[in-house]
Order: structure tokens, then C-alpha cells, then sequence
């Protein structure tokens, strides 16, 4: 219970910090020297004070300079206040199309974030840089034809035309569907197989450019006979071969999960060949990547790892260390197959019974993936943060950093981008995306100062 | 429009002051951008205070100019352009914050993350160790909500009087009274029973 003395001197003790005249301070002070209580209360606000001044607040000049351009510009692309555009535009739509009016010169980009997948498991697969289009317009709501007409059940629906939730589509011509949060292109002799609850779009001939908006947080999965696009806010076109991805990222899996393309970006493409997939478990003959920035070819066997082998692996007891492999691994499939709550749980484990750091980076950084998949990409970035700040020297700290930096800019969050990227060439001076890190802050106007 | 202005606010006239907010409420540029550049340093400080995540300032920084260079043209003088400035700062941290608030933290790690200890700061381990209770201090904080964070950051960190707190967060100055108080004592009570922070706290627990 306080005592009188302290009641009366709360006030005191409350305005400490905006300044007290001579006398209020001295009676404070006299408290505060007698009172345990209060003493205590007041030198840990002392101490918090001291923790936060210690934090540097200030912007280096070249960047604040970056942040007041990137407002002019994005404030220049917003509708006029009271406009009627601005009454029926909704605040993702105006906030990216902003973002994209002041990230113009990222767009034209002759090369993307090249991201270098560890994880590429199986058959033959080519990074490549392809030149950046423009950023489409962002779907709309509600599945219908848009344009052109599609077939379905022996009828045709032209333009405006509603789409059964789960339904078959053929286009004969050029036509473009709407189908959730996705705005889809079919091409001539494109068939699909659409299921709106799942949000799974299936290929079954043909090829397709689909654009997908990340204002609606939800996945979106387009599937072909040899993988699946797992995509939360991109531009990308699907082949039966291949996958090009004009604007944000897309991460592409075989039809038996394993990992084919973690994460695949702007500007790149993953061809996938026919013989992909394997799943008996026998060995695959030597394959061929391809190096097309290096020029070189290298030969590496990797073995294919069918669902069945991994069940037996994970039923056989094991080593601590080997039972944190397992998990990781039983994690990575589970978020595969988007089944993101088991795969937490798969990571928790992990984490417990593990304490190998490259295991605990791996679990921390699926982590972040979970985020991702899950449409939460600020948690997303949040968690791959922590990854970099954590293993800093260890490569998944390094690509977790990156990482973060990809996510920003993803979200037209440029001047957090770009303050990553710095951070970025400033403890990896040498890393294996200074490159890309590099042209990244160059096309945000940023002065670098990092040459080695 | 062509006039040399001196960037530094004290230095200008009040004539040379009015000028340039009329040519700013003109939405002339170059006018704005001596404004921003001016004010700028009090403003990432002051979200640097209220977010505590330096990857936040810069947009939240930049969404304030946005919004204040399209909020200008209605701008008349009734408070000093700095207080406006904070008090759109202030708005568009709160905003954030109040999202924040309502996303799922399932990433939330129940086992320490295990630090690499392998690699120091760059100053070595004091720096690693203040960052770990900036880090948990700014947990707390967020636990306490977004409304009573605010209060109790303008005028226990940043020490503005009780009624300019009021003005900037918009409220009445009861509520951010009551605010500042009940931050006060929930955050007390969490950095009295967290390991990372008993050294900010005396030893004894409360009454």
C-alpha cells in the first residue's frame, strides 16, 4: 500500500521528465532518497530512458533525401483528394499503384532479384534472366470471363459471364478470366481445371499469364502435370515446361513436394524437364545444371526422395541431430503441401530437440516461410530478420537477410528495402548477392559506398 | 520559385517563415522539400521512439510526407509546422501500430533463439546486449497497446508535458493521463519479472 508520501509526490514523480521548478525537484528528490519504493520506480524509468536515447534515431542524409523523393513520388501518383478514382480505388490498390509509379526504373530492369536456390532437388532446371514487362493491373473479385470466351460444360460463357467455383475451361481464342484474387490469361488451346475453394488452378494444356494480387493475402496455386506454383502477389506465366516470373516471386515444387525452385523471382524462369519427379527412389543419372552467367557446366547426382522413403526414414529412431534433420525435413514437406500449422509444429520440435546452429537457423528460416505461405509477409520479414540477426555468419543468415530485403521491395517498401540492402554489403562484402544487392540500391537511387 | 531559404527554421524570419508555408500550402516543391528536410531529424526520432524498429521509420517517415504534402493546401497556421508534422507522424504510427496488432504472431519462437556466438557486433558484446533489451523493451511495449505505447514514449522518453501528448495523439488530457499512468505500471511490472532486463530494476519487487 503506498504510503501518503508517495500519493502526494506521484505528480512529481509523473511530470519528472518534462522539467520540475527548483522547488518540486528537491522535494522529489528528498522522496526519492527515502522512499525504496519509488526510488526504484524512478531509476528503472532512468534506465529505459537511457536504453531507448541509446538507439540511434537519425536517417543518414542520403537516405532521408531517398525517403522525401519517394514520398514526392508517391504522393504525384495518388488520385487528388475527393477525386471520385480515389473514392472506388481501395487503399492496396492506390498504395501499390504508387509504389509501382515510384519504383518505375526497378520494373524495367534487364535482370531481377536472382535469387540461387540451394534446394533445387532433381533433373535438369535453368535459371535465366529475362527481360522485366510492365506491372499488369491488379485482378479483380468474383469468377467471370473478362474477355473473350471460354468453354465450360458444353456451353459458352463470354464476356461478364459468371464461372462455376469448381469447373472445366477451355479457350479456343485469347481470352482472360477472372478466378478469385487472380487475373488469368488463357491462350489459344488452353485448358483448365479451376477450384475456387482450394484456390487451385490446374493446367491441363496450354499456357497461361496469371496475375495475382497480393492485396487479398491468400495463396494461389496453379498446378501442370510436372510441379506447382505456390504464388501470394505475383505476375507469371505458366508453360507445361517451364515457369517465368514477370514481378514478384513464385516458389515451384515438384508433383511429389520436393523443392524444385525455393524461391523463383522477378525476371527469372525454371525449365523443367520431362523426367522430373521421380519417384521410385532409384538413383537418377548424373545431371547437368547449367551456370549461364558463368558459362560453365557442372555435373552433380542428387538424390530423389520419394514421399515413401522419407516415411520409413522418419519412422526409424535416430540421433538428436538426426532426429532434427528429420523434422526439418518432414517440415518442408508439410509447407509443400501448404499444410503450414503441422509444419510449425514439425519446426518446434525441431528447435527442441536440436541445438545444432545450422539446423536451428534452417528451422527459424522455414519459419519465416510459414509466414510466407501464409500470406503474412511482414511476420515473414519479421522472421527472417531475426535468422539474420541470430546466424549472421552462417549462410542462412546471410540469405535470411536477403531475403527480408526481397520481401520489402516486393511490397513497395523501398526505403526499408534499401536499408536492408545496405545492411546487406555492409557485414557481407563478399556475399553471394552483392551483385544483385548492388544493382538492387542503384536502382533506388541509393549512393553506394561499399566498393571492396 | 526560385528564392534562397534558409533550411535551418531558426534562422528564418517570421516573414520568411510564412512565405515559405504559403508556398508549401502552393505545393511548391522545392519549398516542401526544405520543410521535410528541416523537421525530418525530430521526426525519425520521435518514430524511432514509438516503433523502435528502425526498418519501420523510413516508411512510416515517408507515408508522413505523403500525407502531409497532400494534407498542406488545408493547412492554416493554427499550430506550429513541426507539432503538425508529429502530429501526422503520430497518426500514421498509430495506424501502423493498431495493424500490427491485429496480425497473427504465430512465429513467435517458445525456445531461445540460440545467438551465434561465433560473431560479435560490431562493438562488440555491449552492443549485442543492448540490442537484446531494446528488442525486449519494445516487446513489452507492444503488449501494452498501441494507445497507452504512445503516451508513455512522448512523455516518459521523449519528455513533451502531458498536454502537448493530448494534442498529439488527439485525445482529451484525462485519457492520456490515465493512459501514461497504466503504461507506466504494466510496463514496470514486466521488466520487473524478465530476465533480460532485471538490470534496469532494482532489486525488492513492488508493494
Amino acid at each position: 500500500m503506498k504510503k501518503l508520501g508517495c500519493i502526494r509526490n506521484m505528480p512529481l514523480l509523473s511530470r519528472r521528465f518534462e522539467g520540475l521548478s527548483a522547488a518540486e525537484a528537491l522535494r522529489l528528490e528528498e522522496h526519492l532518497a527515502s522512499c525504496a519504493h519509488c526510488g526504484r520506480q524512478a531509476a528503472t524509468l532512468d534506465g529505459m530512458r537511457e536504453l531507448v536515447a541509446s538507439a540511434p534515431g537519425s536517417l543518414p542524409p542520403v537516405v532521408r533525401e531517398q525517403v522525401i523523393r519517394r514520398a514526392f513520388a508517391q504522393a504525384e501518383a495518388l488520385p487528388a483528394e475527393g477525386s471520385r478514382l480515389q473514392a472506388l480505388w481501395p487503399a492496396a490498390v492506390i498504395s501499390a499503384a504508387a509504389m509501382a509509379a515510384a519504383a518505375a526504373t526497378f520494373a524495367f530492369l534487364p535482370r531481377g532479384w536472382l535469387v540461387e536456390s540451394e534446394r533445387v532437388q532433381g533433373g535438369a532446371v535453368e535459371h535465366r534472366a529475362q527481360p522485366l514487362a510492365k506491372a499488369a493491373t491488379i485482378a479483380t473479385a468474383s469468377d467471370r470471363v473478362l474477355s473473350g470466351a471460354v468453354e465450360t460444360a458444353g456451353r459458352e460463357i463470354t464476356e461478364d459471364g459468371a464461372l462455376d467455383s469448381v469447373t472445366l475451361l477451355r479457350a479456343t481464342e485469347h481470352a482472360t478470366v477472372s478466378l478469385a484474387h487472380a487475373r488469368v490469361q488463357m491462350r489459344p488451346g488452353t485448358a483448365l481445371r479451376w477450384n475456387r475453394d482450394a484456390r487451385t488452378l490446374r493446367v491441363n494444356s496450354g499456357s497461361i499469364v496469371a496475375d495475382v494480387d497480393p492485396g487479398a493475402r491468400q495463396s494461389f496455386t496453379v498446378q501442370t502435370a510436372r510441379f506447382t506454383v505456390l504464388v501470394l502477389g505475383t505476375r507469371f506465366e505458366v508453360l507445361p515446361d517451364a515457369v517465368f516470373v514477370e514481378r514478384g516471386h513464385v516458389r515451384v515444387l515438384a508433383p511429389d513436394g520436393t523443392m524444385l525452385a525455393e524461391s523463383l523471382g522477378a525476371g527469372e524462369q525454371l525449365v523443367v524437364p520431362a523426367d522430373l519427379g521421380r519417384t521410385d527412389g532409384a538413383e537418377p543419372p548424373a545431371e547437368t545444371s547449367t551456370d549461364a552467367r558463368r558459362g560453365k557446366t557442372t555435373r552433380k547426382r542428387t538424390r530423389a526422395v520419394s514421399a515413401r522413403a522419407e516415411t520409413e526414414r522418419l519412422a526409424t529412431p535416430a540421433t538428436p541431430a538426426a532426429d532434427g534433420a528429420a523434422l526439418l525435413a518432414q517440415a518442408r514437406s508439410q509447407l509443400a503441401r501448404h499444410q503450414i500449422a503441422q509444419a510449425r509444429k514439425s519446426l518446434d520440435a525441431a528447435l527442441a530437440v536440436t541445438r545444432d546452429p545450422q539446423q536451428r537457423a534452417e528451422a527459424m528460416s522455414l519459419r519465416a516461410e510459414c509466414a510466407l505461405v501464409g500470406g503474412d509477409l511482414t511476420a515473414a520479414v519479421e522472421a527472417y530478420l531475426r535468422v539474420a540477426r541470430a546466424y549472421a555468419n552462417l549462410p542462412a543468415g546471410q540469405n535470411a537477410l536477403f531475403a527480408a530485403a526481397r520481401l520489402e521491395s516486393e511490397r513497395g517498401r523501398s526505403a526499408a528495402a534499401a536499408g536492408l540492402l545496405e545492411r546487406y554489403l555492409a557485414r557481407y562484402p563478399r556475399g553471394r548477392f552483392v551483385k544483385e544487392a548492388r544493382t538492387r540500391l542503384r536502382e533506388l537511387g541509393a549512393v553506394l559506398d561499399h566498393e571492396p | 520559385m526560385g528564392r534562397l531559404v534558409n533550411l535551418r527554421p531558426e534562422a528564418r524570419s517570421a516573414g520568411q517563415e510564412l512565405d515559405l508555408i504559403e508556398a508549401c500550402r502552393q505545393g511548391d516543391r522545392q519549398a516542401l522539400h526544405t520543410v521535410f528536410t528541416a523537421h525530418a531529424p525530430y521526426l525519425e526520432r520521435l518514430l524511432t521512439r514509438v516503433v523502435g524498429r528502425s526498418s519501420e521509420v523510413q516508411d512510416l517517415l515517408q507515408s508522413t510526407f505523403v500525407a502531409a504534402i497532400r494534407a498542406f493546401p488545408r493547412f492554416r497556421g493554427e499550430a506550429q509546422v513541426r507539432t503538425w508534422l508529429a502530429r501526422i507522424a503520430i497518426r500514421t504510427a498509430q495506424e501502423r501500430l493498431r495493424r500490427a496488432e491485429h496480425r497473427k504472431r504465430g512465429e513467435l519462437s517458445s525456445f531461445d533463439e540460440v545467438p551465434d556466438k561465433s560473431g560479435r557486433g560490431q562493438h562488440g558484446e555491449q552492443d549485442i546486449d543492448t540490442r537484446r533489451k531494446l528488442d525486449r523493451l519494445y516487446e513489452h511495449l507492444e503488449a501494452i497497446g498501441p494507445k497507452k505505447r504512445i503516451a508513455f514514449v512522448l512523455h516518459v522518453f521523449e519528455g513533451h508535458p502531458i498536454d502537448e501528448v493530448a494534442a498529439l495523439t488527439g485525445a482529451s488530457l484525462a485519457a492520456t493521463k490515465s493512459r501514461v499512468w497504466w503504461a507506466r505500471r504494466e510496463l514496470l511490472r514486466k521488466a520487473a519479472r524478465d530476465p533480460v532486463l532485471r538490470d534496469l530494476v532494482a532489486t525488492g519487487g513492488e508493494r
